[in-house]
């Protein structure tokens, strides 16, 4: 039953003056980021032509496009990382029996409640300790494994019906293989729902890339941005809002091409 | 955990859910209880498939190794660090007992830091579920263009939270930011970084305004699948829309509210940092978050025991939600 016309129209009017607040701010970086300095450092809203001299100046003269590198080794490689780790200890808290079992996955639970960001002075020296501070590995290897991501492979497989299980076991398939061949293809929906949550976790991150962020070679995007309007090392804020541009891009590419699998992903094993 | 997803048609395996009914349970309450329970369930749903345990470790050493060195042990630190009064970062140290604990609630500065982040928290969590629910709400009404509002809605939250930090900063700069601009007809000009609870407002309005999109997408996938014959089973009875929303709708929707509470708390809490920062947590103090006060303790201030205490309330406050969200995850949604 579709609604009486005059509520479908109120509910459009609702959804398009929410939908103009929420994309106004995007709008208006996206046009700054098209304005010389002059136009850029007044209230105009006029469409510059700028776009290409503030785009080059962000990516290369303030370097953003190596820090963007670096966001973008660390996006995929935790990405991956995170997709393998996860999905072996899920199938192996499902497709094995070995002593200890529950407290092992009660202790994987348990780290659900431990943000990165609460730990980040004892972090701090754990990496240290280890050597990797300043480095790109200090911002991936923290991250690669997810009590989250394990969760939700589990309650997946769990619901992998038991005769595919059965079919792969008489052809004397090992575990490897098992997983490779029949849990993996099952799968993409959860994986590609995991990584679009795991990717805009790392576009988001700020506190500890900030702190590891000693040189260029382990700056994130999101500091080096951040960084150029703080320590006003840019007063042109066309530049700034070019460069702001340029980060939205790769997680809109990956939310583009994930939204059907992701909404199917998160159907199937919901809340953690 | 909840099902959703159940839909009518042949039931898949027995449900995997540790459904409390199941067997006679030997302890009737904890995690670890239910854990056993659930297991015992498991083991006569799913038998074990492979016979090899060594297997078993190999799969699940990368997984145990990571999170005891980069969770466990720095958890541990952390409980050992807030103990102790620290100088020149760490180099001396003296042990003090609770006195970092005490601090955390009697330091005028770090007391207030408490309090603001309670509430600046409070809004950020209820402003962007509730805003999402409203929109996801409206969004589902069979009234077409859901897509198109779907893709604009979610922008915001590619940009990172930093960079949305960057933008409210520049858009409501008093010079030359736009907002000021349109307020010059009528003659105000706020001077936004200069009054508290203005940059306390912007602090709140950026992070919902960054959030919302996140708490969107699942609420859109939610409301996808929710069982087509429950709602329309209520459409027959006769209810008013806001009745199916808040008797049918809502609880159905509840697991994924509750795992949204625990998300955006999170977000609250420790995201909320990145703009903070950009706003140097003033003016006043007044935006800086208790994630922002651990900083400046731990890195600038050289007071690590104190920032130690003070991460250490952030974590019972997000185990105790974490907590209840396992609780309310395993009890069954009925509808049926």
């Amino acid at each position: 039953m579709r609604p009486k016309p005059l509520t479908r129209v109120a509910t459009h009017v609702a959804l398009i003056t929410c939908t103009a607040v929420f994309i106004g701010p995007v709008v208006y970086a996206a046009i700054t980021a098209t304005q010389d300095q002059s136009a850029a450092l007044s209230p105009s809203l006029a469409l510059g032509t700028d776009l290409l001299v503030n785009v080059e100046l962000a990516w290369s003269r303030f370097r953003l496009g190596e820090f963007m590198g670096n966001t973008v080794i660390v996006a995929v490689t935790v990405t991956l990382a995170k997709t393998v780790l996860s999905l072996l200890a899920g199938a192996a808290f499902v497709y094995f029996r070995f002593p200890l079992r529950g407290v092992a996955f009660t202790l994987v639970l348990f780290t659900l409640m431990m943000p990165t960001e609460v730990l980040i002075i004892a972090l701090f020296d754990v990496v240290e300790w280890m050597g990797l501070y300043g480095t790109l590995p200090a911002l991936i290897l923290p991250f690669m494994a997810s009590a989250t991501s394990t969760f939700l492979f589990r309650q997946h497989f769990l619901r992998v019906p038991r005769d595919i299980v059965e079919a792969a076991q008489v052809d004397g398939a090992g575990p490897l293989r098992f997983v490779r061949s029949v849990l993996v293809p099952l799968s993409w929906n959860t994986i590609a729902a995991l990584a679009v949550v795991d990717i805009i976790y790392i576009w988001n991150m700020y506190l500890w890339p900030l702190i590891n962020a000693v040189g260029p070679e382990s700056t994130m995007v999101q500091v080096g941005l951040v960084r150029l309007l703080v320590d006003q090392q840019v007063t042109h804020y066309g530049v700034i809002m070019a460069g702001a541009m340029l980060t939205m891009i790769p997680v809109l590419v990956v939310f583009l091409a994930l939204q059907e699998r992701f909404t199917r992903g998160f159907a199937l094993s919901t809340e953690r | 955990m909840t099902k959703v997803e159940q839909r009518s048609g042949p039931a898949p395996s027995p449900a995997p859910g540790p459904s409390a009914d199941a067997r006679p349970p030997r302890r009737t309450h904890g995690l670890r209880a239910r854990i056993e329970r659930f297991d015992a369930a498991l083991a006569e749903t799913h038998p074990a498939t492979f016979r090899r345990r060594s297997a078993a470790l190999w799969m699940l050493l990368p997984t145990a190794v990571v999170l005891v060195v980069f969770l466990y042990v720095p958890m541990a630190r952390t409980f050992e660090l807030s103990l102790y009064r620290t100088a020149i970062f760490g180099q001396q140290r003296l042990f003090v007992g609770l006195e970092n604990f005490a601090r955390v609630f009697t330091s005028p500065e770090s007391l207030d830091a408490v309090v603001r982040t309670a509430i600046i928290s409070t809004l950020v969590i209820g402003g962007s579920i509730g805003i999402a629910l409203l929109l996801a709400a409206l969004m589902n009404q069979r009234i077409g263009g859901t897509r198109i509002y779907r893709l604009l809605l979610v922008w915001p939250l590619a940009l990172s939270t930093a960079i949305s930090g960057v933008v409210f900063r520049v858009m409501f700069d008093p010079n030359v930011g736009l907002i000021n601009s349109w307020l010059e007809p009528l003659g105000i000009q706020p001077e936004w970084f200069r009054d508290p609870t203005l940059a306390q407002g912007i602090l709140v309005m950026a992070l919902i305004w960054n959030r919302v999109g996140f708490n969107l997408i699942f609420y859109t996938a939610a409301y996808q699948n929710l069982p087509r014959e429950t709602l329309e089973a209520a459409l027959v009875d006769g209810a008013t829309p806001w009745q199916r929303f808040w008797r049918v709708t809502f609880p159905l929707l509840s697991p994924i509210t509750l795992f949204l509470l625990v998300t955006s708390t999170i977000f609250a809490f420790f995201d909320a940092f990145a703009i903070a920062a950009i706003f140097d947590g003033g003016p006043l103090n007044a935006t800086s978050l208790l994630i922002y006060e651990i900083y400046e303790n731990a890195f600038v201030f050289d007071a690590r025991g104190l920032a130690a205490a003070q991460s250490l309330l952030l974590f019972l406050a997000v185990g105790a939600l974490t907590v209840l969200q396992l609780r309310q995850g395993r009890k069954r949604v009925v509808y049926q």
